[in-house]
């Protein structure tokens, strides 16, 4: 049942992490690993791309709210990208729209990067 | 009155060895010696005597039957007391007048003074020889497996068979049945040299003792013939004997050839085992090593003075410098408990070790040999070590690791102690294990507590009763997790028509979470009293938060203010699940915009976080709820969801209210039976009555 998998997949400036299964609190601590190695790699434009999650819990959502403001100091970002309709209702209630970039397409949040760059 | 105190001090055997001293005593000095049948009862007397004698001093050689080399002491002492016993009683019997005799004289006229000295010197010989003859009972027995009682006995019988039968052979009363007492005695050596053979404790002893025992051997057998030889000779002290019993002499002469024999033998088994002794030591030694080390896994639990006794007894079976553990557990690298060896060189080390280690091949015995030579080309170390040797620990659950010696001298772990050294990781390692699970269950059993106390801690945090209003009736549920949330709701009256009530839910688990909701109330407490707006209340609460919350914490809110005369509501929603308002038959969710509490500390938070007011008519409710409800999950893990929340509340929507709310968490915990609650429930109900 939790299942989990946060693999990175780099597209050129851009680190996608590709997520899978349960984000609980069990699980929270294999995509903070992913985290703290992009940072130590200065990498800080990451895409997440949530297709394949089947669920979060608050303890999951607590992982992005912790990297975030990193990644911002640095001119970079997290964007939440492919999201299915039950993960994404408990992102929207939180008021995380306000917050993050979340996106139907990963290639839109790419996109949103490069744009951001040739500005 | 005496007799009977006597009787009851005075044990059987010590009667009975009165009455055979005064039966000997009596026969030598009333009967006639030249009689045949007299000097017969004699030495069945003296047989009977020193069967008395033997059952008196049982206990004495019994006491020391585990030690053999006590025993041999014993006899040793013994046999040098017979020689200086005979030297000087010897010439003192010439002196009382005993003659000396070269074969026994039924005719000699002595006196009977000298008849009693002579009575003393031969029972002080008889209990001497008797002792003698237990303590070689005693290491006949010694080690002994096989049931070779038969043979003991045999020799004891024939013993005094042939002591007593030696009467015949007297040339004085002409019995021409000699060839009987030489058969008997004949037999007597066999079972003699029969017994000498099984002797089996001699393997145990250390080196150290193995080279007493051939010490104390040679000088028994020398006491032994010397015995042997005085007493063949023509001599006031054989006199004697015989004046006691002529069956005294033979039992002498044979007990000397049986400790000569005895001892001959043992000295030979000596010899041929001192070369193995070191061996046999060393077997020992790694024996009662192990012996201690089971000792100790079952009274040691702590792992780290696990590790040190451990390393200390790898380090006394293969006789090296130094030694350490290095652990890896759950993805961790430790090196524990660096035994002569400082903890930073014993780091050093232990990479290049082991990574020349697992390109070696190791034997059978999974030790492996690591030259440090090339170690030392670039590296260095406090003390210049020449070998090191690599044994694992075996892996079960979460801990694996190796063992690592180091040797500064060129000699190489011998097979035996590899082997050793293996068997004894593998009791290590179980005993490693044990500590961990030990430890686990005491982890488990505090985390038990701290629930316990987090749990505890909720639910007094928590309103012990709903209000009391005429207008407004209000109910609430709560049903903590196990692993505790933080799930949190209150009232609070702010005037005489207005009412003020929360539900909220603090992010993680546990006492943390706990006690972040006891801030939470704090904070809304004093905020709430001061009779500000419910987005104003959430605003502050929001900035005073943000000292508590880390950055992965937060919290998700829903507050709200009714004005019981109008029934007007004033709500915010901070990240928490709808409210849903029921009129009639419409279950409407409640969604104004706001973000949870802790996700942002700017401006933003304020600006986006919008207040609406409602109202509540006549039989209006207004449901809030924490996620715990709607995310509850049956077995194939789907959630319980809104739409079957909406569902139930519009069918039991006549009911009292709080038989709604048992009705709704009766629905979902049949809904998710098997299923653990993994989240605190919260439910809380208001329906207006005007």
């Amino acid at each position: 049942m939790s299942d989990f998998n946060a693999t990175v997949r780099p597209l050129e400036e851009i680190s996608v992490i590709d997520l899978k299964g349960y984000l609980d609190a069990h699980t929270a601590p294999a995509l903070e690993d992913r985290f703290t190695e992009l940072i130590n790699e200065s990498k800080y434009k990451v895409v997440v791309n949530f297709k394949e999650l089947d669920y979060i819990s608050s303890a999951g959502l607590g992982v992005f709210m912790a990297y975030i403001q990193t990644m911002r100091s640095n001119s970079g970002d997290i964007k939440l990208a492919e999201m299915k309709p039950n993960v994404y209702n408990i992102f929207d209630l939180l008021g995380f729209p306000l917050l993050y970039d979340i996106l139907t397409d990963e290639q839109e949040a790419v996109a949103k990067f490069n744009g951001n760059e040739s500005n | 009155m005496f007799f009977l105190s006597f009787r009851s001090i005075v044990t059987i055997k010590v009667q009975l060895l009165l009455l055979a001293t005064l039966l000997v005593l009596g026969l030598q000095l009333f009967t006639d010696s030249s009689q045949s049948h007299w000097v017969l009862a004699k030495a069945v007397a003296s047989v009977l005597l020193s069967y008395a004698l033997m059952l008196n001093m049982n206990a004495m050689t019994n006491k020391s039957k585990n030690s053999p080399i006590s025993l041999v002491k014993g006899v040793v002492l013994l046999s040098i007391v017979l020689i200086l016993h005979y030297s000087i009683s010897n010439s003192l019997l010439e002196m009382f007048g005993i003659p000396s005799t070269e074969k026994y004289s039924g005719k000699l006229h002595i006196s009977f003074f000298s008849n009693a000295s002579g009575f003393l010197y031969s029972f002080i010989s008889l209990s001497l020889f008797t002792y003698i003859l237990l303590s070689l009972k005693e290491l006949f027995f010694n080690k002994q497996r096989k049931k070779s009682k038969t043979y003991y006995f045999a020799l004891m019988a024939y013993l005094a068979v042939t002591s007593v039968t030696y009467v015949f052979a007297i040339e004085e009363f002409g019995t021409s049945l000699e060839f009987i007492h030489i058969a008997f005695y004949v037999l007597t050596i066999i079972l003699i040299v029969i017994n000498s053979l099984r002797i089996s404790w001699i393997a145990f002893l250390s080196k150290q003792e193995k080279k007493l025992v051939l010490l104390l051997s040679a000088i028994l057998i020398a006491t032994l013939t010397a015995n042997l030889v005085l007493l063949s000779g023509s001599s006031a002290a054989r006199t004697a004997n015989d004046l006691f019993s002529p069956a005294l002499n033979v039992f002498i002469q044979l007990m000397s050839i049986y400790g000569i024999i005895y001892f001959s033998v043992l000295s030979f088994t000596t010899l041929f085992h001192l070369p193995t002794a070191e061996v046999f030591d060393k077997k020992n030694r790694d024996l009662s090593l192990f012996q201690y080390f089971s000792r100790l896994m079952n009274r040691v639990l702590d792992f780290g003075e696990l590790a040190e006794n451990i390393v200390e007894t790898a380090l006394e079976i293969t006789n090296s410098k130094a030694a350490w553990l290095e652990v890896n557990e759950n993805a961790n690298h430790t090196i524990l408990s660096p035994n002569l060896i400082n903890y930073t060189d014993a780091v050093k080390l232990t990479d290049y070790i082991l990574n020349r280690a697992t390109s070696h091949n190791p034997g059978a015995d999974k030790v492996h040999t690591v030259p440090l030579s090339e170690y030392y080309k670039t590296g260095e170390t406090e003390v210049k070590y020449k070998y090191a040797f690599v044994a694992p620990l075996q892996s079960v659950l979460s801990i694996s690791g190796n063992l690592i010696i180091v040797t500064t001298d060129d000699a190489l772990l011998e097979d035996d102690d590899k082997k050793t050294l293996h068997t004894f990781l593998e009791y290590a390692s179980a005993a490693l294990q044990n500590s961990r699970l030990v430890k686990e269950s005491i982890e488990k059993e505090r985390l038990e507590k701290e629930l316990d106390l987090a749990r505890d801690l909720q639910k007094k945090l928590l309103p012990a009763q709903m209000p009391d209003s005429p207008q407004t009736e209000f109910t609430a549920v709560f049903i903590p997790a196990f692993e505790v949330g933080g799930d949190y709701y209150d009232y609070f009256t702010l005037s005489q028509n207005s009412l003020g009530f929360t539900v909220a839910d603090v992010s993680g688990k546990g006492v943390s979470a706990a006690f972040i909701m006891a801030e939470l109330r704090g904070i809304l407490n004093s905020i709430f009293l001061q009779g500000e707006s419910p987005k104003a209340i959430l605003v502050k609460a929001n900035s005073i938060l943000k000292k508590t919350l880390d950055s992965k914490s937060f919290i998700t809110a829903i507050l709200g203010v009714i004005n019981e005369e109008t029934g007007k509501v004033t709500l915010v929603r901070a990240g928490h699940t709808p409210a849903l308002l029921v009129q009639g038959n419409e279950v409407k969710e409640i969604t104004p915009t706001g973000l949870g509490l802790g996700l942002n500390f700017t401006k933003l938070f304020e600006q986006t976080l919008q207040q609406i007011e409602l109202t509540m008519n006549k039989n209006d409710m207004l449901v809030l709820f924490t996620d715990g409800v709607t995310e509850s999950q049956n077995e194939k893990d789907v959630e319980f969801g809104l739409d079957e929340l909406k569902r139930i509340i519009i069918k039991n929507k006549e009911l009292p209210i709080n038989e709604i709310s048992s009705e709704i968490i009766r629905e979902i915990s049949r809904y998710s039976v098997g299923k653990p609650q993994h989240d605190d429930i919260t439910l809380v109900i208001l329906r207006r009555k005007v």
